[in-house]
């Protein structure tokens, strides 16, 4: 019966897939547990980072500077808008890479010029299949963050910043949160006084401003830069941290989805089996009586 | 006795020390600076180097690279890229770097990889100079 046979192909080439995810699954786990305590290691930092940032700004009296040039009187159709988009590298982690297109996409319908930093293979290919405006130079994988990367890519923007190309620039990410990955928008430059404001932890007993050394400006250009760093530092860690924790649910449910299907061909190859059987049973009674009916 | 005050600093990577401590001297761009407890508020930039600090009459030291530093009267945050312990400190991979980075000075280089190099060849001799200090 081709039938049998059919059912008993799909259940190896199911159980050979079964193999693969579960592999995966083994895989992905194992880095997230490493991702988990980069990510743990650098939260204290980042999270120190914010606070005194914003800490130094509330001390400090309004200053000119080019980080928090806002102004840039141009009008809404002159400013272009850099994106640093943080995708996997590869697919096979559910919805991962395309949540963050999809808010990529609706971020950039909003405005007119547009430039995207992408960071990740899947991304990448994506955004250039489509013939929206990707900077080819950027070539950086989302694998295991290291700093100098975030340091390249920090100063791959902030010249572009600095040199007036780009007016505003934002980061598409994922972040964790309680255990549900989260596709997330943050504004890197311009700073915003506001922006930091809204950080404020309750510990207002601080007191008088602080004095800059050697100048305000100066501690500034050194300070913006390894802000950034640090934030996106902390952002390649939790990107790969989600991509991670995604892809090792996509490749649990996937096995799961293997294991739930090869039981039921199970059972079907059973039934066909046993059909096949009776009826070549039936066959041979039938063939066995019509012979002694003739021997009669 | 000199006031103590609240010391913590930061790696990128890891949280390297937090605990009280009477004094620390560290390098900022334009020179050493060495800061007491009760220092009035000041916000500095730290260039590669060492820093040193006192914690119960004991000195510790430490190889940073770039980073800054907050200052407030009563505690003092150190934030860097890295932060490593003298004893931690590969000689012969920092002579390395050391020579590697010098050799790249020789030819010629855009300003990026120029300040890159600069530094990489600040935070090598830094540390070769630390690591020195352990062996003698």
């Amino acid at each position: 019966m081709a039938n049998m046979r059919e059912i008993k192909e799909r259940i190896s080439s199911i159980s050979d897939i079964m193999k693969i995810t579960n592999a995966m699954y083994l895989i992905s786990s194992s880095k997230l547990k490493k991702a988990r305590t980069a990510l743990d290691d650098t939260v204290p930092y980042f999270m120190n980072l914010q606070y005194t940032i914003h800490h130094i700004l509330k001390h400090t009296g309004e200053f000119e500077h080019p980080f928090f040039d806002n102004g840039r009187k141009k009008p809404e159709d002159k400013k272009s808008y850099g994106y640093i988009v943080v995708t996997g590298d590869k697919g096979m982690c559910g919805a991962y890479n395309h949540n963050i297109v999809k808010l990529v996409e609706s971020e950039i319908a909003k405005h007119e010029n547009t430039c995207l930093f992408a960071v990740g293979a899947v991304g990448r290919v994506y955004f250039e299949s489509k013939k929206m405006n990707v900077d080819t130079e950027f070539l950086y994988t989302a694998q295991q963050p290291e700093l100098y990367r975030a340091r390249r890519i920090q100063e791959t923007v902030m010249d572009l910043f600095l040199r007036g190309q780009l007016d505003e620039v934002y980061a598409v990410y994922t972040k964790i949160e309680k255990g549900i990955e989260v596709p997330t928008l943050v504004k890197l430059l311009p700073l915003e006084r506001e922006h930091f404001e809204e950080r404020r932890i309750p510990e207002e007993h601080r007191h008088s401003a602080a004095t800059f050394e050697p100048s305000p400006e100066a501690v500034m250009d050194h300070l913006v830069p390894n802000y950034l760093k640090g934030l996106i530092f902390g952002i390649l860690t939790e990107s790969f941290c989600s991509e991670q924790n995604a892809r090792m649910t996509a490749m649990e449910s996937a096995t799961n989805s293997a294991s739930d299907m090869i039981s039921e061909l199970t059972l079907d190859y059973n039934r066909a089996r046993q059909a096949a059987i009776t009826q070549e049973i039936t066959e041979i009674v039938g063939g066995a009586r019509s012979l002694k009916n003739s021997e009669w | 006795m000199s006031r103590s005050f609240k010391l913590d600093i930061l790696a990128a990577d890891k949280y390297f020390f937090s605990g009280d401590c009477e004094e620390i001297i560290f390098s900022s761009i334009d020179g050493s600076m060495g800061v007491l407890g009760g220092h009035e508020p000041m916000i500095c930039c730290l260039s590669e180097g060492e820093i040193q600090f006192r914690c119960d009459g004991e000195w510790r030291r430490a190889i940073v690279s770039q980073g800054f530093l907050e200052v407030m009267p009563n505690f003092v945050k150190v934030f860097a890229d890295s932060v490593e312990r003298p004893e931690d400190i590969d000689l012969l991979r920092a002579q390395a770097a050391k020579e590697r980075a010098e050799e790249r000075l020789r030819q010629k280089l855009s300003t990026k990889q120029y300040i890159h190099t600069q530094a990489a060849l600040k935070r090598a001799m830094a540390r070769i100079k630390a690591a020195g200090k352990t062996y003698n």
